[in-house]
């Protein structure tokens, strides 16, 4: 009995047209973390954050004046910085019958949790081989707490466009391109700050692992969104300027650092604030161009490990220069930190130090605490923007491919 | 078609003597670009406002400080080029320079010309390692002559003489710098030049007497409001005795001191002596930010001194902007003083602390 139960456990399944093996105690493992997953969300459903109550709810009560559904996104707003996809969702939202619209919005969120889960788990896999370390790293991403807190707690949206660009990244490290780039196009219809993978992207152009041609797919996937507001009526260049409006940073002029533990946070976030929200924007592209010139310059062959690191390298760049950057707009780093783990093991300090930091800023809106102060966070972002440029330069250096 | 594009970037073309890619070219021309709005984008403040004098005086010294920028950025690469031969280190060294926070805050925002002793210090230090001493002793007297933390590199100059790189009656022109601006100038104001202008004028607003100035030095781990005339004797008096240690050190090692090496030591005196000299203001670390861009490129396992030191520069920058320091300036003091360490380990026995890669040592 004994003997026929530890079988059972070990039984190998194989998929032979994915190639994919793995064991019953892997399933059993899934469905664990699953479970786990939905139960954290479940205690966190009830809680009501500020962004929920002034904008939120006041849009989905719009779009619901409005008629809801298509016909809901004809109206009009004082003021709201989200483009069509996710305003069709609130919007649809806003005429359920089941349940509330924070619950339903928790909802939308939980389930591009899975969606960004499932695909660390493909990425892992391809990268690993192994499907016990997929599905640790399908867990990783779900428990991990600034993902959890971030649509489940505080109802925020963050997690649907980086689960499309973890599909992006899963299809480029495959050499589909084309797949990756269309997806990378979903993710910037849903949310500007996509943009700030976008030099890592340059950099893959011209390492010659993207064709120029499949960054069209970031209009074409902008207009598609857009589709169901012109539908009801919608003004097109309204809409196509939607992120011109966003980059502005008209709603956040107030400070120069959203509780985000960055370089304004050693120098003040609080003075200069039309001054330094002009140089941060250039004090970023020279960082980026200097980055570029680098990355670009040298003829060297790309593997997962330096990919992670350089997307972590330059996406930690532009949040730790950029001025008004709030909170939650490191995730793209954490996502790609979490994978790290699971190619680098021994690096295990870059997830568990980038989510801190993250954290840090969560825990100051969310729970009005600040403990440890945010400078202390913003050195140890720096000392891992230390990291992962050295280990850039370090693996640029032994991946060299010769001219000749 | 892409490959075409991505080939073309990256391929270099002959361009006189040189051998350039477009990719060198956008960097060229970009850097610039950026910097120039950069600078664009804070000049709009003025450090006193109600200062009729400084007004007048501002908007010129801002215009003119930022083509010093360029200058030195250009004097920068082309030190970078002498120590590592290395044509993309230089191009990086240029636009880094170009993009400094603190060069383009103390230019096109505070309005301060320190900018330009820096060009003309790091000139000189250019030509001392190029061999022509005599030519880098009248530079240094510029610099000399605009700034007193010119002073941090005198050591540099002693050695140099005492190598042969120099003629003593070179050293004229340093010495009438340095009266001209102490003596004349500075003190009693008699001739009006828009740099020493400025200070003036920063100097009445500060007001209170304190032994540094939001510099993040070892006053302001001990407090930086107590004794002060006493320990501003003390301090000069062991600044003195630390130049002379230096110089006798170095002269004892008798090793001829060659490129890197006067980089290093002369990167080690800018920062040494901010941390004991006493009145020590926010501007003082200009000069060991940018010699810390020139020993990074030449060392790069050793980036992290640049971008600490410019970072530190930085907060004493933001401390006066403020009124007060976000993170406490003792703490800061701790951090510069780990700096200092690293580069005393460095000088002495060329030992480096690494992080995250080693380059291969010579």
């Amino acid at each position: 009995m004994d003997e026929k139960f530890r079988k059972m456990l070990t039984h190998t399944f194989h998929i032979k047209k994915r190639n994919i093996t793995f064991t019953t105690m892997d399933i059993l493992l899934f469905l664990v973390l699953t479970t786990f997953a939905l139960v954290a969300r479940y205690a966190l459903r009830n809680v009501v954050a500020g962004d929920y109550k002034m904008f939120f709810e006041p849009w989905v009560a719009t779009l619901r004046e409005a008629g809801g559904g298509i016909k809901g996104l004809a109206a009009e707003f004082e003021y709201v910085d989200y483009t069509t996809p996710y305003l069709t969702i609130l919007s649809f939202i806003s005429i359920c019958p089941f349940l509330n619209t924070l619950l339903l919005m928790k909802i939308v969120s939980i389930f591009f949790d899975f969606v960004a889960a499932f695909a660390v788990m493909a990425i892992v896999y391809h990268h690993t081989g192994s499907s016990t370390k997929a599905v640790l790293g399908y867990g990783v991403l779900l428990l991990v707490p600034t993902v959890l807190t971030n649509g489940a707690m505080w109802a925020q949206c963050d997690i649907i466009f980086t689960s499309f660009i973890l599909w992006s990244v899963y299809f480029l490290l495959k050499d589909r391109p084309a797949m990756g780039m269309m997806f990378y196009g979903i993710a910037f219809a849903f949310k500007l700050q996509t943009l700030f993978m976008a030099p890592l992207y340059l950099i893959l152009w011209m390492k010659g692992k993207i064709k120029l041609k499949h960054f069209l797919f970031l209009p074409l996937m902008y207009f598609v969104g857009m589709i169901p507001a012109l539908i009801a009526g919608r003004d097109f260049w309204e809409l196509i300027s939607v992120y011109f409006f966003q980059a502005n940073g008209a709603m956040d002029i107030y400070a120069l650092s959203h509780k985000f533990p960055n370089v304004y946070q050693f120098i003040g976030t609080d003075v200069f604030l039309l001054e330094y929200a002009d140089a941060g924007i250039w004090v970023t592209l020279g960082a980026l161009m200097i980055f570029l010139y680098v990355f670009a310059r040298r003829n060297y062959e790309f593997d997962t490990k330096l990919f992670l690191r350089m997307g972590m390298l330059l996406t930690m760049t532009v949040v730790f220069f950029l001025p008004h950057m709030h909170e939650r707009y490191a995730i793209l780093v954490e996502v790609m930190a979490i994978l790290y783990l699971f190619v680098e093991p021994e690096k295990f300090y870059i997830p568990l130090l980038t989510v801190l930091c993250s954290f840090a800023g969560y825990t100051i809106y969310l729970a009005q605490n600040n403990i440890v102060p945010m400078y202390v966070y913003a050195v140890v972002f720096m000392l891992l923007m230390f990291d992962h440029a050295a280990a850039c330069v370090r693996m640029i250096r032994q991946n060299k491919v010769s001219l000749e | 078609m892409d490959k075409k594009i991505t080939d073309f970037i990256v391929t270099e073309f002959k361009i006189g003597k040189w051998k350039l890619a477009p990719i060198d070219l956008l960097l060229l021309i970009f850097a610039p670009v950026f910097a120039t709005m950069l600078r664009v984008s804070v000049q709009s403040y003025y450090a006193c406002p109600n200062r009729k004098a400084y007004m007048v005086l501002s908007d010129g010294l801002k215009i003119a400080t930022g083509c010093f920028d360029v200058l030195l950025a250009i004097v920068v690469a082309l030190f970078v080029f002498e120590l590592t031969g290395h044509k993309i280190k230089a191009f990086l060294a240029y636009a880094i320079t170009l993009l400094l926070p603190v060069l383009a805050a103390g230019s096109a925002m505070w309005g301060m010309g320190d900018s330009i002793f820096v060009f003309f210090a790091v000139l000189s230090l250019l030509l001392l390692v190029k061999g022509k001493g005599n030519c880098a002793v009248v530079c240094y007297g510029v610099s000399l002559f605009l700034s007193r933390y010119a002073f941090f590199l005198l050591p540099v100059f002693a050695i140099a003489f005492m190598q042969k790189k120099t003629k003593l009656v070179t050293y004229l022109v340093p010495l009438c710098g340095a009266w001209f601006r102490n003596g004349i100038v500075s003190n009693d104001g008699k001739l009006s030049f828009p740099v020493f202008e400025a200070e003036r004028i920063l100097s009445i607003m500060r007001g209170e007497n304190l032994i540094s100035y939001n510099w993040p030095n070892l006053y302001q781990i001990i407090g930086p409001d107590k004794f002060v005339t006493e320990y501003s004797l003390v301090a000069k008096s062991i600044a003195a005795v630390v130049m002379l240690v230096v110089v006798v050190l170095v002269l004892q090692k008798g090793e001829e001191l060659v490129k890197d090496k006067w980089v290093s030591l002369s990167l080690l005196l800018a920062m040494v002596f901010p941390f004991f000299m006493p009145q020590m203001d926010e501007r003082c670390g200009l000069l060991a930010d940018v010699l810390a861009l020139i020993f990074v490129m030449k060392f790069t396992d050793m980036y992290y001194v640049c971008v600490i030191h410019v970072l530190i520069s930085y907060i004493a920058y933001s401390a006066y902007f403020r009124g007060e320091s976000v993170i406490p300036l003792s703490y800061v003091a701790f951090v510069m003083m780990f700096l200092i360490v690293v580069m005393i380990r460095f000088v002495m026995n060329g030992k480096r602390f690494s992080i995250g890669f080693k380059e291969k040592e010579n």
